[in-house]
């Protein structure tokens, strides 16, 4: 840090004399989501950030989820052996499947119509190779994207045919465990005298292992059956769960592709993922390969952009996106499978789509582009079809009547409205308003109000008021499975945040500071029901599942509050021209929820998280070498509300990684880059294994084992 | 849950409204870097081209091209005009814009020439005429450019691109050289060089 502060200052007075301030400028990144035009990030009314293809590539980026944690300010995600979550700015809810991000592929939206859920893991089908940079949008951002964008919203921007010309074949792996295979292509062409272009990924992600060693829990005397619960298919009542490692549900797979061809003002956009992964910690057997997640998402969009006049611009964009989950949990314990020496296979399966246009026009009045207005439309059908169903694993048969589920279909509409005025040179305001009307709740109201100043040479003080909201999805809202009743009355969860941001710049240098204070309203929580809650929604025919003592049903309910303050910071820049390359970010924040219960820390969110990183561009037929590092303070499991004495907390958590890539000598088109990663904890923030409060056979949790050292290899051949 | 008729009559009326957008003709590419990071650009960059200062002889003239009846084209020269505005200097020397329709390019290798231009900016919609601008503008003293990077390899001198979502300039070396536009080594370490 010193040392980068003490090139800050060298590089300062040097300027008069050197090309520092037109570097300066071509370091300023542009991005176009937080206003929905382009603009300078640091001018845009949120905290914004893009990351470049060259800094995800030296730096040893293999996801999306990485791409946060190690190049990302104010953004971080959490390992939980399956896809992790993500939260910012001292914020993460647990169990929301990342439905609090918007997630964007080239503007589209990729959240699922079922949940609004977002991945951001090897299962999020982004194509690495084909990402030109990724824009991160930090702060509530509803006013112009509607529901979800509640953290802020990441876009993901595939590179340009220019940028992507040829074919590529890439191989890449962390051996034995995993393997990325993939093929790529772009070209230009000229059809109906208009010029195209046509960028394609294509990949295949296998996962096998790491083969983790879990503790041993003992589950105690089965209250259904009264002899030591059973935690596997063909295991005896031993009341043991764990006390080995996991040979076969720890794997993952999936084909994934994206398609995009522009004509003209004309682009079409195709996306298909599928991804399935187990879920070695759950609650169920121990190591039963067939408690597992499948997700299939498909995704195509249209849009035409159309100068009416210099004075109006009209674009639209036609959109459908489907999405289905099978989901399955085996279970032998009696409390989940209440039948005796039978093992269950609890299946749910969901699917829902949704089409939509959105009409969006600009007007920029004095034609100068300093009082611009957008006005914008967006309307979706959209449907949701959903069972549960319990099943003897050994015959096939239904153990409960099966659940209908879900089956409903309605139209929502959204519009919305934004002011630039470019006041003066230096000062620039915005306000809008996005108006979200859903048959489920009142329709609901963001705005955002923003300005910024530029002070000073190099400098820009910035400041926002913005809300947000989440509709809860239509499984929250509606849906029962043979383990959850459904929801009596949710309403939307909001977010109001209040943020101030000084950004500097000094050549190629660029320093952000910022303060935050946020509120959030009406969060939805899966709530576990009392035994009484639990007797009464059984005599009210609200699950077909028997009464048994300690039976877990839940209910998904409006529960808590959080305020959330604190401060970010980051800095990053080069020096001799790009052959150094440095960048650190630092976020500092407190989240407090309260419940009816009274407040508590939120859990799983860190403290204080960051990362730091530095490259040498050694050019010629030299490797770059960079080296990225991760950190996130200790902080509480997600469950830490009591059910365990001490309440089980997570460590510090420091990742390491080095990385080394380049052009393979003497082999025209071919590049590498290797890997190694080093974790300094061993254990995450999620309490895994069946237990989930303390019980006198099992007082303790366990948290779920990180994989420590892993070394990664990858070719990439172009021709 | 059902919605009301009245939220599917309007999802009609979009569904309408973006058809007839859909199906309206396409036109020309889009600036990929935002008029105001352009003018700042070119503001700082001619400094460094050791003959724009003699070239300029004390105001430097700006003649910004529209197509005609192009209404991107017209509305990306507008906001260029406006930004260069917004500038107190171009390559510190005081400036003036002058957006000029273009009709063919020997008209306009002759409003360079009559108006003393140091610099001619073309936007968007150009894409069929750049071999022709390239030879109109080849014997004269002003440095062209381009907003769209495709125009660079096609005879442009300085072009501007978007990426990893940071500004990137383009450079033609040989056209730079026959318009007499001389950029110092640092600055072009800086550039895509096309040769």
């Amino acid at each position: 840090m010193l040392g980068a502060l003490l090139a800050f200052a060298g590089e300062r007075r040097a300027l008069a004399d050197d090309t520092a301030a037109l570097e300066g400028l071509l370091a300023e990144p542009i991005v176009s989501s937080a206003s929905k035009q382009s603009e300078g990030a640091s001018s845009a009314p949120a905290l914004s950030t893009s990351l470049t293809a060259e800094d995800l590539r030296r730096y040893g980026v293999h996801t999306l989820a990485e791409a946060l944690d190690f190049l990302g300010i104010a953004v971080a995600t959490s390992p939980n052996l399956a896809e992790g979550e993500v939260g910012a700015r001292g914020v993460l809810l647990t169990g929301d499947h990342g439905s609090h991000f918007l997630v964007m592929v080239d503007g589209y939206a990729v959240n699922d119509p079922l949940r609004g859920g977002s991945t951001m893991g090897a299962g999020a089908g982004m194509p690495l190779e084909l990402i030109d940079h990724i824009e991160i949008i930090v702060g509530p951002g509803s006013v112009l994207y509607g529901s979800n964008a509640m953290f802020g919203l990441v876009n993901v921007v595939t590179k340009r045919a220019k940028d992507y010309d040829g074919v590529r074949v890439i191989a890449e792996g962390a051996l034995p465990t995993s393997v990325r295979a993939g093929a790529g292509a772009g070209t230009t062409f000229s059809l109906f005298g208009q010029p195209g272009e046509l960028t394609t990924q294509l990949e295949y992600y296998r996962q096998e292992g790491p083969d983790f060693f879990f503790d041993r829990e003992n589950t105690g005397v089965d209250r259904f059956t009264g002899q030591p619960g059973r935690n596997t298919r063909d295991g005896g009542p031993t009341g043991i769960w764990g006390g080995a490692r996991v040979k076969n549900a720890l794997y993952a797979e999936s084909p994934s592709g994206l398609l995009r061809v522009a004509l003209g003002n004309t682009e079409l956009h195709l996306r298909g993922v599928y991804y399935e992964h187990a879920t070695p910690g759950g609650p169920g057997d121990f190591d039963d390969p067939d408690s597992a997640d499948r997700e299939t998402r498909l995704s195509a969009g249209l849009s035409h952009r159309v100068a009416v006049s210099t004075m109006l611009d009209v674009s639209a964009r036609a959109y459908a996106s489907y999405y289905e989950n099978k989901s399955a949990l085996i279970a032998s314990r009696g409390v989940l499978c209440p039948f005796g020496l039978v093992t269950c296979s609890y299946v749910d399966k969901a699917s829902a789509h949704w089409v939509g246009l959105e009409l969006q026009t600009t007007w920029d009045w004095f034609r100068n582009n300093r009082f611009v207005t957008i006005v914008g439309g967006d309307a979706r059908q959209r449907s949701v079809q959903s069972t549960s169903d319990t099943r003897d694993v050994e015959t096939g048969r239904s153990l409960y009547p099966a659940v209908a589920g879900l089956d409903n279909s309605d139209v929502i509409v959204a519009g919305y409205a934004q002011q630039i005025w470019s006041i003066a040179p230096p000062v620039k305001l915005s306000g809008g308003a996005r108006v979200d009307s859903d048959p489920r709740f009142a329709p609901v109201m963001t705005p955002r109000i923003a300005a910024s100043y530029n002070a000073w040479s190099g400098g820009t003080l910035k400041g926002s008021y913005s809300q947000a909201f989440r509709a809860p999805s239509w499984d929250e809202t509606d849906n029962a499975t043979s383990r959850r009743i459904k929801a009596d009355d949710l309403r939307p969860e909001k977010v109001q945040s209040i943020d101030v941001n000084v950004e500097h710049h000094v050549g190629a240098h660029r320093m952000i500071l910022g303060a935050f204070y946020s509120h959030w309203d009406n969060l939805v929580e899966l709530t576990p029901l009392s035994d009484a809650e639990a007797i009464s929604a059984i005599r009210n025919g609200r699950t077909t599942v028997p009464f048994t003592p300690g039976i877990q049903l839940t209910q998904y309910r409006n529960t808590s509050k959080v305020t959330n303050y604190g401060l970010d910071t980051g800095f990053e820049g080069s020096l001799r021209s790009g052959f150094f390359l440095y960048g650190f970010t630092v976020t500092g924040a407190l989240a407090e929820k309260s419940t009816g219960d009274g407040e508590t820390r939120l859990p799983v969110a860190p403290q204080l998280f960051g990362n730091a990183r530095c490259a040498f561009v050694l050019g010629h037929d030299l490797p770059t070498v960079a080296l990225a590092s991760q950190f996130m303070g200790p902080r509480p499991a997600d469950l830490s509300n009591g059910q365990f004495q001490p309440d089980p907390f997570a460590r510090t958590q420091l990742q390491l990684r080095l990385t080394l890539s380049g052009e393979v000598p003497r082999v025209a088109g071919l590049s590498y880059r290797a890997s190694a990663n080093y974790s300094v904890a061993e254990r995450g923030a999620y309490v895994v294994g069946p237990v989930t409060s303390a019980t006198v056979t099992q007082p303790t949790a366990q948290l779920n084992p990180i994989d420590r050292f892993r070394t990664t290899l990858g070719l990439q051949y172009a021709f | 849950m059902r919605s009301s008729p009245r939220v599917f009559r309007a999802f009609r009326w979009l569904l309408l409204l973006g058809a007839l957008t859909l199906t309206s003709p396409s036109r020309a590419e889009s600036m990929p870097v935002p008029a105001a990071a352009q003018a700042e650009l070119i503001a700082k960059l001619v400094a460094f081209d050791r003959n724009f200062a003699a070239r300029a002889a004390g105001k430097a003239v700006i003649v910004i091209a529209a197509m005609a009846g192009d209404a991107e084209s017209m509305s990306a020269a507008l906001e260029m005009k406006a930004a260069f505005s917004r500038l107190p200097t171009v390559g510190n020397i005081p400036h003036e814009e002058v957006i000029v329709t273009y009709s063919n390019a020997a008209a306009l290798a002759q409003t360079v020439r009559a108006k003393r231009a140091a610099l001619v900016y073309l936007g968007p919609g150009f894409d069929k005429q750049i071999s022709a601008i390239r030879d109109a503008l080849s014997s004269l003293n002003v440095l062209s450019v381009a907003a769209i990077p495709g125009y660079v390899p096609a005879g442009i001198v300085l072009g501007f691109d978007l990426v990893s979502g940071r500004p990137k300039l383009l450079i033609q070396v040989v056209q730079a050289r026959k318009q007499n536009v001389a950029f110092p080594a640092s600055v072009l370490s800086l550039m895509k060089v096309y040769p």
